[in-house]
């Protein structure tokens, strides 16, 4: 798997990259597979260990449903963003790379709702967020097969582009 | 600040062309969410029922008469389903899968029954709690028939008990009878 471009998604703020052997539109592909019944239910039933360790009781089918409000939910927000306040949708991947945690604490705190396990993964620099893939998180950590690429596929354009791993500026994020 | 390499890289890498489908599909499900909702939860109810009933796509589509591809579209759970075709998938599973409510009818959770019970166990213990502070308070008038015939209407009224059960046991114990 190679980098071959990477094309706007909203100029100026929103980018994604494109691969090598597939050139399709990432964040398509995943507003496809995540308003995919079938799909959503594969997946579920896949990885249903994961969906039952979860504190909140979830059925296969309502961990569909739940997803798919979830999917629209957070594209809207996108749509609507216009690329103004990304900063705020997007949260940084590792927690101890939060900016201030103190206020990202009080935030949690005040959000009642069950977060998301739908995760949209990009790249930060210079106010620019470039997306490189997404996916269904049920684990707190990033060792399943389909996450562990995704870290691969983050990597991968941080090494592309020549992105210091030091630099303040760096941040693997999720939405 | 970013250094000038990936500033650098960053352009290399970059194209012109804007995709905006996913906007397109953003406002398609915007406008559309109510029947996309119910074609979904269609789309979960036959694949339940095909697993149920060990059945792949291909069968469901030879029992329906359609492609395989109308099949996939379908569990997909976006399509904007005729009722035609929901008959068809009625007919090729042997279920109902959507339902019109008559006028006296109610939806009810399979977990209804174990909360009714629980429901009924409390309302037996509250009124046996209310029978006996009313018996102690004013035993005259809970002895009366009026009484009885009281206690007994209040029991029946939560609880469906065979009338004559009912009665047999309103006469002798108005706890029993509720």
């Amino acid at each position: 798997m190679r980098i071959s471009s990477i094309l706007p998604v909203i100029p100026e703020k929103l980018f994604r990259v494109v691969y090598n052997d597939n050139d399709e539109n990432i964040l398509v592909k995943l507003q496809d597979q995540w308003t995919d019944t079938q799909w959503l239910r594969d997946f579920f039933l896949q990885f249903k260990k994961d969906l039952d360790a979860i504190p909140e009781p979830f059925t296969v089918n309502q961990a569909v449903n739940q997803t798919i409000s979830d999917a629209d939910d957070l594209f809207l927000a996108l749509y609507e963003s216009n690329g103004e306040n990304l900063s705020k949708l997007f949260k940084p991947l590792h927690g101890k790379k939060e900016p201030d945690i103190r206020n990202n604490q009080a935030q949690k705190g005040r959000i009642q709702r069950r977060r998301t396990w739908l995760r949209i993964y990009a790249v930060h620099f210079d106010g620019k967020y470039i997306i490189t893939g997404g996916a269904v998180k049920l684990t707190n950590d990033m060792r399943r097969p389909h996450l562990r690429h995704e870290i691969y596929k983050l990597e991968l354009l941080r090494s592309k582009i020549k992105l210091d791993i030091n630099s303040n500026n760096f941040g693997y994020l999720d939405l | 600040m970013t250094s000038k390499s990936t500033s650098s890289e960053f352009e290399k890498l970059l194209s012109s062309p804007v995709d905006e489908k996913w906007k397109d599909v953003v406002e398609f499900r915007k406008a559309n969410k109510k029947w996309l909702s119910i074609s979904s939860n269609i789309a979960l109810r036959v694949m339940d029922e095909m697993d149920k009933q060990g059945i792949k796509g291909n069968e469901l589509g030879t029992r329906m008469n359609v492609s395989p591809q109308q099949v996939s579209k379908i569990l997909k759970g976006r399509e904007n389903l005729k009722l035609e075709t929901i008959s068809k998938l009625e007919t090729a599973l042997n279920t109902k899968i959507i339902t019109i409510l008559g006028e006296n009818e109610v939806v009810v959770k399979n977990d209804y029954k174990r909360v009714s019970e629980e429901k009924l166990a409390l309302l037996k213990q509250e009124i046996i709690i209310e029978v006996k502070r009313a018996i102690q308070e004013n035993a005259e008038v809970y002895n009366s028939r009026f009484a009885r015939r009281k206690v007994f209407s209040y029991g029946q009224k939560f609880i469906r008990v065979p009338a004559k059960i009912a009665k047999k046991s309103a006469g002798k114990d108005y706890v029993e009878a509720a």
